[in-house]
């Protein structure tokens, strides 16, 4: 009790009148650094919230082949058999985009509502600007997807998005709807809702190959009331070694119609489908779908997409 | 607040409208006319559209589901324009002979159509094509049959009143048409009602605004169909109807790709719309060479834009009071609804003899949604329960939509 101190020529309570003014001062800065260090972490914290989100923009294009895409241009050497085509529409939706990290973890972007193309749940994309053979298009064109993403996101190497407006969107009325959803000429109905991919063409100067993507077999319990539909057909794309400030991602209607016989024979009787508008029983959905990574089986993602890449 | 990065990010290039060039010189003479009169131009509309003038804001009625119609910027609706257009449209002084009128091609009992299959005008020309209805004709992107450059309902009443190919009101000199308004003590009443800030107001172009705004009025969607969907009626729709509605909007029949919407046909805008689509199919209504061609006589849109991949496309009638607007198609080449029927069912009819035989299930240009279908007697009687269903049984006793007491 006292040994150790005797030494110093102080008893308890001298020691205690020396030290306790120490320790205090030694806690006081103590605290006063703790205190510091809370204040400056909780003022680095704030002012990363009061930091405005990181914009995004995701650029698209559309090539057929490797050359770009554009209404009165015709190309050649489509589908298995081989033949031209010239571009009457390419529009599609896209919704639930996400930046992805080197571990895979997604960085949802939250799009930004413009008015016109984008509202916070969806993104129309229009590649057609009516002229050529793209009559009963409209002239605004629009390839980028705008968002954002929270301040201080690391650098990410990925991007996901689905093909598809998402279902709780999809069954309502067109005609009541901002924009980009008001569009009557990609609507299918309540019951069946949007068309999510609208990509048509003219074939050997002859006959149109269309392609349209929607969900399909939707039920209806009462008026406007869409329960569910028995296949979504929403195409999930996951492109890896993206960055949105350098890269751009690009449909390739080549690879859409790889494996599609463009030009099918005559049928001698039933009726004459001229393309896949992602009916249940169309044999030729299923290559179209596969190659955007969906089994017309299912309604379903499966495999992985060959159309989008990433320059 | 945001952050002027965010905002920057919004900001996004205008998108303008290009016209597009035109050889038809008909046209373009009517076109000149109209651009005396107005000159149209975008404008986001609300429930409550505010007036030139000092009238009191015009405020629409509208069904449940729908949206308030584009009005040209030059054209705000007010209840005196109206109020005016409703006494044009149904006044015989319109045409040069004084026997007809708007209305006499558009009567409210027929949904605003005549019931023939090629209208008749006021000299006994018969038209080439049908009268079309004027049901919800405020929300539509072009007008009458087949012409992507007639966008306003202002410019399109040129073309009955002064059309010489054929005469419909046979009105040849704007004096003359106009005489009979300034000189009548009740229309230049009305005139400076509607008109009040303009110094000379009985003009040819307010008679044309005034009819279209009267137009823009005819806005109606109380057929069960509507009931069922827009007012949430169970019961509205009969078995029988639902199952024509399932069978209409199928993947069998893709009746909806050009009949969807409220308006059950795809060539719509709002108020809202950004921009318009201008669409024109072709439904191998005819394929005379076995290439593709229409009668000469009417070859639809290729009449206006002289491409030749644009023979054979018109626009899409609207669905709505289907039952009420026969004959069909362009010219009324379909006497019935199951003419009509048959001729999808084919994916394209087959004229057999005559100047104008050949298969349109052949037709080379026509729209790839014709893709035919079988159906079995259930199934027509089904869609036939539910054309009935779009009939809207209020038009025919709308006071707003009918004569006003005449002028003397």
């Amino acid at each position: 009790m006292g040994g150790a101190l005797d030494g110093f020529g102080m008893d308890r309570l001298g020691w205690l009148r020396l030290a306790w003014p120490l320790f205090w001062g030694f806690a006081m800065v103590r605290f006063a650094s703790l205190a510091f260090v809370a204040f400056a972490c909780q003022a680095a914290v704030a002012e990363a919230a009061s930091r405005p989100p990181q914009t995004v923009t995701v650029r698209f294009a559309a090539s057929v082949a490797g050359t770009p895409f554009a209404c009165g241009r015709s190309y050649t050497g489509l589908g298995r058999d081989k033949v031209s085509w010239t571009p009457q529409d390419l529009r599609f939706y896209v919704s639930d985009v996400a930046l992805l990290r080197p571990d895979g973890t997604a960085v949802p972007v939250t799009l930004t509502s413009d008015g016109t193309w984008q509202n916070s749940q969806v993104a129309l994309l229009d590649f057609e600007d009516g002229t050529g053979g793209c009559k009963n298009g409209t002239r605004g064109t629009n390839e980028v997807v705008r968002g954002t993403v929270p301040a201080g996101t690391a650098d990410t190497t990925g991007l996901r998005f689905t093909l598809a407006v998402p279902f709780a969107a999809n069954h309502d009325d067109a005609s009541t709807q901002e924009p980009p959803l008001d569009q009557a000429g990609l609507f299918w109905g309540w019951q069946m809702g949007y068309k999510f991919l609208s990509l048509e063409g003219r074939v050997n100067d002859t006959a149109a190959y269309v392609v349209h993507f929607g969900s399909t077999g939707c039920a209806m319990d009462g008026p406007n009331k869409v329960t569910g539909c028995a296949k979504r057909n929403e195409a999930t794309v996951t492109l890896a070694g993206f960055n949105p400030r350098s890269a751009t991602v690009v449909l390739d209607v080549a690879q859409v119609l790889a494996d599609t016989t463009l030009m099918p024979a005559a049928k001698a009787s039933g009726p004459a489908r001229i393309g896949c508008m992602s009916e249940h029983d169309n044999p030729a959905c299923a290559p179209i779908f596969a190659r955007f990574g969906l089994s017309q089986a299912t309604g379903s993602p499966a495999g992985a997409q060959q159309v989008f890449g990433v320059r | 607040m945001e952050p002027a990065c965010v905002r920057a990010a919004r900001r996004r290039p205008s998108v303008g409208l290009r016209s597009r060039t035109v050889r038809a010189g008909p046209v373009l003479a009517l076109l000149a006319l109209t651009a005396l009169a107005c000159t149209p131009r975008r404008q986001a509309g609300g429930e409550v559209q505010p007036d030139a003038g000092e009238e009191a804001a015009y405020v629409w009625q509208l069904p449940p589901g729908f949206v308030p119609p584009k009005v040209p910027a030059d054209n705000p609706m007010s209840e005196a324009k109206v109020a005016l257009g409703r006494q044009l449209f149904y006044d015989p002084r319109l045409s040069q002979n004084g026997t007809q009128s708007c209305a006499s091609c558009h009567k409210a009992e027929l949904a605003f159509t005549d019931g023939l299959a090629q209208s008749m005008g006021s000299t006994g020309e018969r038209n080439r094509r049908g009268a079309m209805s004027l049901i919800n004709v405020a929300y539509l992107t072009s007008y009458t049959w087949a012409n992507p450059v007639l966008r306003t309902l202002e410019a399109q009443a040129m073309v009955p009143i002064f059309g010489t190919t054929p005469v419909e009101l046979g009105d040849s000199d704007v004096a003359r048409l106009m005489a009979r308004f300034t000189d009548h003590a009740g229309y230049k009443a009305l005139f400076a009602r509607a008109f009040p800030k303009d110094g000379a107001p009985v003009s040819l172009g307010n008679l044309v605004r005034a009819i279209a705004c009267f137009e823009r009025t005819l806005i109606s969607a109380s057929s069960p169909y509507d009931r069922y969907f827009f007012g949430g009626d169970e019961n509205a729709l009969s078995p029988a109807a639902k199952r024509g509605n399932e069978l209409f909007f199928s993947e069998r029949l893709e009746c909806n790709h050009c009949h969807a919407g409220f308006h059950l046909m795809d060539s719509t805008q709002t108020a809202r719309t950004k921009e318009a689509a201008v669409m024109f199919h072709n439904t191998g209504l005819y394929n005379l060479d076995g290439k593709g061609s229409y009668p000469a006589r009417d070859t639809g849109i290729a009449d206006v834009t002289t491409q030749s991949d644009d023979v054979g496309r018109f626009r899409a009638q609207t669905m709505r009071n289907i039952a009420l607007t026969a004959p069909y198609f362009h010219d009324g080449s379909a006497k019935d609804l199951d003419a009509v029927l048959d001729h999808y069912a084919a994916g394209g009819r087959t004229i057999a003899s005559g100047p104008d035989a050949g298969d349109g299930s052949k037709n080379p240009g026509k729209s790839p949604f014709l893709i035919g279908f079988t159906l079995t007697p259930e199934e027509r009687a089904d869609l036939h329960a539910f054309f009935d269903a779009l009939t809207d049984p209020t038009i025919a006793k709308n006071p707003a939509f009918l004569p006003p007491p005449v002028l003397p």
